[in-house]
This record gives C-alpha cells, sequence and structure tokens, in this order.
C-alpha cells in the first residue's frame, strides 16, 4: 500500500488545477468551472485561518479574490507553480483587506461586557423608588392611595377601601385612572 | 451573491487570452515613450555635435553602459514584479549592481586622478541642471510604464512603483547621454545616478495609490 503524504496530495492538487487553468486559458468553460470551484475551497480555508475574528468577511473575501484571479488570469505563466501564483493573489487581497480594517476600526471601540457602563448600579433600585414617590406625589388622593395599598403595599381593593373610606368601584376607577395618567407622564 | 452564481458568471464570461498580449503590450507602450523621450533630446535640449565622434570611445561607452545595463535589468524586474507569485530577489539586486559598479570604478578613477582633476571630475559642467533633466526626461516613460503595470497584477505596490521610476530613469539617462558633454566617471556615478533616483521615489509614492487591482 503506497503511503499518501500530505507532499504527494499537494504535488496532485498543483498538477490539477494547472492543467485545468492552462485549458481554461485557451476558452474551456466547463473545465473553468472546475477550475474555479476547487480554488474556492482552498481560498475558503485559507482565509478562515486568517480571518477568524470577522467570519461574516471570509465569503466575501474569497468571492473578491475569485474576481482577482479571473481578471489576472493572464498573470499566470505556466513555467510558474500554480498554488504560487494563486496564494501571491490571496495574500494581496488579504493584506488589502486587514489594512481597511485597521484604518476603518481603529475609530471603533468596541463595548465589551466588562465596561463600567454595563455595571448594575447599586442604588438603582432606591433610584426606581424616588422616581415612583414623585410620580405618585402628582396625582390625587382618591388615585394615588389606591394605587399605593393594592400595588406596592400588596393590598386586597376591600383593605383599601377600609383604609381610604372610597366605594369598591371608586377605589378602582381612581387606581386605571391614576395608572393611566401616569402612562401619559412616563 | 453565492459564490456558486459568481463561478458561473465568471465561467460563462471566460474569454481565451493570449500568452504574447504582455510583450505587445510592453513593447507598445514603452515604444511610444522612448519615441517621446527621443523628441525631448533632439527638440528640447539637443544632441551633442560631437556624437559621432564620440560614440565609438570607451569612456562614451562606460558612461552608456550603466544606465543601459540598469534599463535591461529593471524591464525583466518589472516583469516579474507585475506577476504574483514570481520571486523578484535577484531580478531587484540586477537592477542596482550596475549602479555598484560604476560607483566602484568611480572610487578608483577618483583615487588616481590630483585634487584639481577629481573636482572637475565631480562637478562637471552641467551638475545642477543634469538630475533634472534626466528626471524630466523620465516622466513620460514613468507615465507610460504605469499604464502597463496596471495591465498586470503587481502585488508589492510601492517596489514595484520605484522599479519603474528606476527604469524609466535609466531609460531617460540613455537618451540624455545623447546630449550630455560629460565624460567624467565619476559625475556619472553621481549626477546621473541621483537624476534616476528622482522618478523612482515619485514611483515609490504613486505605486500604491495608483497599482491598485
Amino acid at each position: 500500500m503506497t503511503r499518501t503524504t500530505n507532499q504527494t496530495t499537494w504535488q496532485t492538487v498543483e498538477l490539477e488545477l494547472r492543467a485545468q487553468l492552462l485549458a481554461a486559458l485557451e476558452g474551456d468553460q466547463a473545465v473553468y468551472q472546475l477550475f474555479l470551484k476547487k480554488i474556492g475551497h482552498l481560498l475558503h480555508s485559507y482565509f478562515q485561518k486568517r480571518l477568524s475574528n470577522w467570519p461574516q468577511d471570509i465569503e466575501d473575501l474569497v468571492q473578491e479574490t475569485m474576481m482577482a484571479i479571473h481578471q489576472q488570469r493572464h498573470t499566470y505563466k505556466p513555467a510558474q507553480p500554480l498554488t504560487a501564483w494563486v496564494y501571491a493573489i490571496a495574500r494581496y487581497k488579504l493584506a488589502d483587506r486587514w489594512r481597511h480594517y485597521a484604518s476603518h476600526e481603529a475609530l471603533h471601540e468596541e463595548l465589551h461586557d466588562e465596561l463600567e457602563v454595563f455595571a448594575p448600579s447599586d442604588i438603582e433600585a432606591l433610584q426606581v423608588r424616588r422616581d415612583l414617590n414623585v410620580l405618585l406625589q402628582t396625582l390625587p388622593e382618591n388615585q394615588r392611595l389606591p394605587i399605593i395599598h393594592t400595588k406596592l403595599q400588596g393590598l386586597s381593593v376591600k383593605e383599601s377601601c377600609q383604609i381610604t373610606g372610597l366605594s369598591e368601584s371608586a377605589s378602582k376607577v381612581g387606581v386605571h385612572r391614576g395608572l393611566k395618567a401616569l402612562r401619559r407622564v412616563v | 451573491m453565492k459564490t456558486d452564481d459568481l463561478i458561473e458568471q465568471l465561467a460563462a464570461s471566460l474569454q481565451p487570452v493570449s500568452p504574447y498580449a504582455t510583450a505587445r503590450r510592453f513593447t507598445g507602450l514603452i515604444g511610444i515613450a522612448l519615441l517621446a523621450a527621443f523628441v525631448l533630446v533632439t527638440i528640447v535640449f539637443g544632441i551633442r555635435a560631437d556624437l559621432m565622434h564620440v560614440f565609438p570611445t570607451t569612456d562614451f561607452l562606460i558612461k552608456l553602459s550603466m544606465p543601459v545595463a540598469v534599463a535591461v535589468a529593471s524591464s525583466w524586474a518589472l516583469y516579474r514584479l507585475g506577476h504574483p507569485g514570481m520571486r523578484i530577489n535577484f531580478a531587484i539586486k540586477a537592477c542596482v549592481a550596475p549602479v555598484v559598479l560604476l560607483w566602484v570604478t568611480a572610487v578608483w578613477v577618483l583615487q588616481a586622478a590630483s585634487q584639481t582633476q577629481q573636482a572637475s571630475m565631480i562637478w562637471g559642467a552641467t551638475w545642477r541642471s543634469c538630475p533634472l533633466n534626466i528626471a524630466l526626461m523620465a516622466t513620460p516613460i514613468l507615465l507610460a510604464t504605469f499604464v502597463f503595470l496596471k495591465g498586470l497584477a503587481p502585488t508589492n505596490l510601492r517596489l514595484a512603483g520605484a522599479t519603474a521610476g528606476w527604469f524609466s530613469g535609466a531609460l531617460a539617462a540613455v537618451f540624455y547621454s545623447l546630449h550630455c558633454p560629460e565624460m567624467a566617471i565619476p559625475f556619472i556615478a553621481l549626477w546621473y545616478v541621483l537624476g534616476m533616483c528622482i522618478p523612482t521615489a515619485i514611483g515609490a509614492m504613486l505605486g500604491p495609490r495608483l497599482l491598485k487591482w
């Protein structure tokens, strides 16, 4: 059994692609399609290793490089190793992309979760309570008190009525109107 | 767009490519540039009157040999720079070697000369105008070379631009020799090379901006 090392598979790929491209340079469209498909896979794994920070751009760069390969296919000379030519073009496009990121993202500051802006506030609960009290003070008593009793203190409507002296329906109406008023303010 | 769709589109638009296209383009463009340089030398500067006498002399041939060698070497380097994946180390060294050789010769000539002779060898009569004239004549050639490079795929834009400038400077120096009265090797080694460096610097600056593909 013959052992296929990485070296020999590489050589096979090189020879196959080279033959395909040379045929394509003569005008063979079907072979060219096979060539491009294989190149697409090569490029994808090449860029995947190097663009791990921007996975959404990998396919984009593959297509860009493929178009460059198509437009510059006259710069492949048969004496050259084909993979050297392909990867030189890929490197050029990759360097271009990195330059773009460097200039573009230099102005970005990423919002990490550790930033202080996102730290939970200790006094948040107290601040909310204070705001609520301020808002409730804007309501008339027959709305404010039933709301405080039934919504904040957890009393039943009946218990609230016993304290305020309002009828049950009046109490319910008061809660309803009060919350509506608060909603308009907030 | 999905990659498979792109592949189909590209394959459908495939046209055969001639292997001689690049050579034809080069000849055409550089031919035009050389014509422009020749016109400049004849009309603007004027060919030196004693050219026929001086041409076969050793001095003149040595003076001419440096720019010619650099022009040949840099056109080869340009070819390699324009094709992705080709190794360029040796080609670049070949571009610089003629100048280095000339410098060694110049030093040797200088140390064998007297004090006054050395001064006249270095400064000559036209040191003020010589580099700028060469740079001026290199401009149309640099333009043509950049147009040529746009049809190729240089992966190192700054180096390609600089080599284009070096090539243009060398060709300009060849034509300028037809006008220039100076014969001393130290003069050539200093002022001609300076004149060649100006379009090189310009090419290096413009390369990354203009040669993108």
